[in-house]
């Protein structure tokens, strides 16, 4: 008998005041420990379902179920974690160590089990000598290491990274790769760094306008010049096989 | 950032915040409130024996009260020459007073001492756990969690503030024109009232995913200890000692 898929969305739509259809018909489902990579063009809903998934919005119709529950809206949730863009969006505490702890500690565990978590998350993260510093004083990558750290503290079953790699160089986007590849938990990706995605997820959502474009493998899909160009996406670098480089003539 | 040093080691950073926050507050009323000369430089004694105390750098103190102290100098400089009374000296149109001098002196000391005690109070424990303390003692959460919150993000908003204006000046905003540029001020920093609105707005959303119900949890356990009643204890001592000085002084006249 095979498990009842983890994440079920089923006819999902969702609009914003100022924008209609944002979200149309959407359907989804996602089985334990994927990694899911969401991509599409600005503006094409990525953000706004990952808002729907952890129950910041409340879908316009259709239904969210996740580990076999109704996503409700507006309450907290522990198992479903959000990364957001900006890690400054996620450290409000006082010290990393603070912020790793927010969420165990307001999820009710005892004090020697947020600890152990706390712990646990700051080493998985590298963070651990960034314990007692001020969140303002940390450079992008360490942030966004802590921001990591501070939703692995919940331990959560559904993590969704929203744009993980923006704004960092290449060796602390090799430290986000390397967590993410470090991770069980059921994963999904937005985002706008296709070779990323390709390093992290095995399938992938193209969304375009508020619609699922297609799904499938990741290396199939993003394979595909045709596809992603009609989507105002490019084909990685990395699923070129001849790079035509022109000689120089002298 | 006021708590920097909060991770030292020193007889007040071990103080019970409670005990802290009590005795250190009341010192600071009693020295706002005191004005004859004994009583005031008791306090400003106590105020520096305080500081030294906290083992807060003095580079870190200074830099402190660099900026209040520049608004004292102003401060001082009015009132020496409008107090009236007795007229120490005059230089063409102004005069320079007695009575305005001793005043400014009086005025400078319990201003720095209450700096000097402020700074031994925020310097000196993590602003969360000063919170805490204030919650403990009925101030409102929601206060608390809006100073808390206050107090991150408004470094942030200070380096949105420069970046926009880094931004307007690269593309020709001199302040130098004066009021023609007016508007464009404004609009920055009405740019960075929405995005500190937007900021604030997300803000809200990774609070609320993390299970944030209106209270700041902390680890930290208030526990008082002998030594801590002792200590407050002494330091309310203090307060008593600056009080009957200048009650006494008083009674005595």
């Amino acid at each position: 008998m095979s498990e009842e898929p983890i994440l079920q969305v089923k006819n999902l739509s969702f609009s914003y005041p100022e924008k209609k259809g944002v979200l149309k018909n959407i359907n989804l489902e996602v089985e334990r420990g994927e990694r899911i990579a969401v991509i599409g063009p600005n503006g094409s809903g990525k953000t706004t379902l990952f808002l729907l998934i952890c129950g910041v919005l409340k879908p316009h119709s259709g239904k969210i179920t996740a580990m076999g529950e109704k996503v409700e809206h507006n309450r907290f949730n522990p198992r479903i974690s959000y990364l957001f863009q900006s890690p400054d969006d996620q450290l409000f505490s006082s010290t990393i160590f603070d912020d790793v702890a927010f969420g165990p500690l307001n999820m009710g565990l005892s004090r020697r089990e947020v600890e152990r978590r706390v712990q646990d998350a700051l080493e998985k993260t590298g963070c651990k000598a960034l314990a007692e510093r001020i969140p303002h004083h940390l450079s992008g990558g360490e942030k966004r290491m802590a921001a990591i750290a501070s939703i692995l503290s919940m331990n959560p079953e559904i993590i969704l990274f929203d744009e993980p790699t923006s704004n960092l160089d290449s060796r602390n986007r090799r430290k986000v790769i390397n967590t993410l590849n470090s991770l069980s938990q059921t994963i999904l990706a937005s985002s706008h760094d296709l070779e990323f995605l390709l390093e992290t997820c095995e399938k992938v959502i193209l969304l375009d306008e508020g619609e699922i474009v297609k799904t499938g493998s990741i290396r199939a899909i993003m394979g595909e010049e045709n596809l992603m160009q009609s989507h105002h996406l490019e084909k990685p670098h990395s699923l070129i096989h001849s790079l035509h480089i022109p000689h120089s003539h002298g | 950032m006021i708590d920097r040093y909060a991770n030292l080691d020193s007889p007040l950073h071990s103080l019970d915040p409670r005990w802290k926050l009590l005795s250190l507050f009341i010192l600071i009323l009693v020295c706002a409130s005191v004005n004859s000369p004994p009583a005031v430089f008791f306090a400003a004694g106590a105020a520096v024996i305080i500081i030294i105390l906290s083992r807060v750098p003095v580079r870190f103190v200074f830099h402190t009260l660099k900026a209040p102290f520049i608004l004292l100098i102003v401060m001082i400089f009015f009132l020496v020459i409008t107090s009236g009374g007795r007229p120490l000296f005059g230089l063409a149109f102004i005069t320079v007073y007695i009575d305005g001098l001793r005043m400014a002196a009086i005025i400078c000391i319990k201003a720095l001492s209450i700096m000097l005690i402020f700074i031994a109070l925020f310097g000196t424990s993590r602003l969360n756990i000063i919170m805490k303390a204030l919650s403990y003692f009925g101030f409102p959460r929601i206060l608390t969690g809006l100073l808390l919150s206050t107090y991150r993000y408004i470094f942030l908003s200070f380096e949105d503030l420069e970046k926009l204006f880094v931004a307007a000046r690269l593309r020709g905003l001199t302040l130098r024109k004066g009021i023609g540029n007016t508007g464009t001020t404004v609009n920055i920093l009405a740019t960075l009232l929405v995005r500190s609105y937007e900021q604030s707005e997300r803000t809200y959303v990774a609070m609320y995913l993390r299970g944030f119900s209106g209270e700041f949890r902390t680890l930290e356990e208030f526990k008082a200890k002998p030594i801590d009643h002792a200590k407050g204890s002494a330091l309310l001592i203090v307060s008593a000692l600056v009080l009957f000085l200048e009650y006494f002084l008083r009674l005595k006249r």
